[in-house]
């Protein structure tokens, strides 16, 4: 995949995104914290899934030098691994990190 | 402090029944030629699964008296103002919605993977990952992708599978895609999920027709439920047209 397919793919994703964010947040005082951590890590860990999409096809396209895939898959997994640590920080299971898209199911 | 949960809503002010949620009062709130059922709620608004439950025999007895448009679960109304003013605006869609979805119910079929583990880390994330460069050098940093690669091919195996059932099963029930919501692996257990819309005196046939069709599937076990409320085919217009107010 060359460059401009790589940009293409992505200006893809974000426009899905765009189109099914919610329009309101529900504002519960109580909640709220933790509601809005939740829709920030579940945006974190869908670009974080998105790049690690994106590294793992230019690392079979052969784009990627040993030394590159080895600081890019180190990035990923440290990130992966902060998500989590965050995630439970505020009393969320990292597996509920997601956002329900109606009838086109889930972000993640 | 008062509040109101919806329930459905239905054209004039037919009769409901006698109250709302855990023996609270049930209104009927109209607004033009459509009118709200909801519950007038007092003191604490969390919502557990009973209520959930007790929803969904409120939302069928609700349809069973006159055609009806259910409302998504845990709607919340701040004032009775603010429930008429969201019916009214939305009034004519409700009216369109009441009479195409009014008469009809819904039957729901899902299969569940046989072998549910399958798409979870298929390496425990130890072992050498399908597509994996055995000459390469294998930090931590390339093991994480490979392990990666392996269960986003997995993942990606699993939908096409999903798919495939799900184009399987529509063809042999025969529904207008217009009648049909879907979702293909909406979680790990689940292969597909299928809502399909149906006139009340079609259901029961629509049903067993559904059961045939799953019966033998490869590599899931198929689970047909309903007839209930439309509630897969009228969640968009809760969610654009009546809002929390909470």
């Amino acid at each position: 995949m060359d460059r401009d397919d790589e940009i293409a793919a992505l200006r893809r994703e974000l426009e899905r995104v765009r189109g099914i964010l919610p329009e309101r947040v529900d504002v519960d005082p109580e909640g709220l914290e933790q509601g809005l951590a939740k829709l920030v890590l579940t945006l974190v860990e869908f670009l974080r899934q998105l790049l690690e999409r994106q590294a793992i096809r230019r690392m079979d396209g052969g784009t990627l030098t040993d030394d590159e895939i080895e600081r890019v898959g180190l990035a990923l997994m440290r990130l992966e691994q902060k998500v989590e640590e965050l995630a439970t920080a505020f009393g969320l299971d990292p597996a509920d990190l997601n956002i329900g898209l109606g009838p086109i199911g889930t972000l993640l | 402090m008062r509040r109101y949960l919806a329930h459905a809503i239905t054209r004039g002010g037919s009769a409901g029944p006698a109250e709302g949620l855990r023996g609270q009062p049930l209104r009927h709130i109209s607004a033009g030629e459509v009118g709200l059922w909801a519950t007038e709620w007092q003191g604490d608004a969390t919502l557990a699964r009973s209520d959930a439950l007790a929803h969904h025999d409120l939302v069928a007895a609700i349809c069973e008296r006159a055609p009806c448009l259910p409302v998504r679960f845990g709607t919340w109304l701040a004032t009775e103002d603010v429930a008429r003013r969201s019916v009214a605006e939305g009034q004519a869609r409700f009216a369109a919605a009441v009479d195409r979805l009014g008469e009809r119910q819904e039957i729901a079929v899902t299969l569940l993977w046989r072998d549910a583990s399958a798409d979870r880390d298929p390496t425990g994330g130890d072992a050498p990952a399908r597509g994996a460069d055995p000459t390469a050098g294998t930090g931590p940093g390339r093991a994480f992708l490979d392990r990666k690669r392996t269960a986003h091919t997995a993942i990606d195996d699993r939908t096409a599978m999903a798919e495939a059932l799900a184009t399987r099963v529509r063809a042999e029930l025969v529904v207008e895609p217009s009648d049909v919501r879907q979702e293909t692996c909406p979680s790990a257990e689940v292969a597909l999920s299928l809502s399909l819309l149906v006139r009340k005196d079609g259901a029961g046939a629509l049903r067993a027709r559904a059961a045939m069709a799953v019966a033998d599937l490869p590599g899931v076990r198929g689970v047909v439920s309903g007839p209930w409320p439309p509630y897969s085919f009228t969640e968009d217009l809760a969610q654009a047209g009546v809002s929390g107010g909470s």
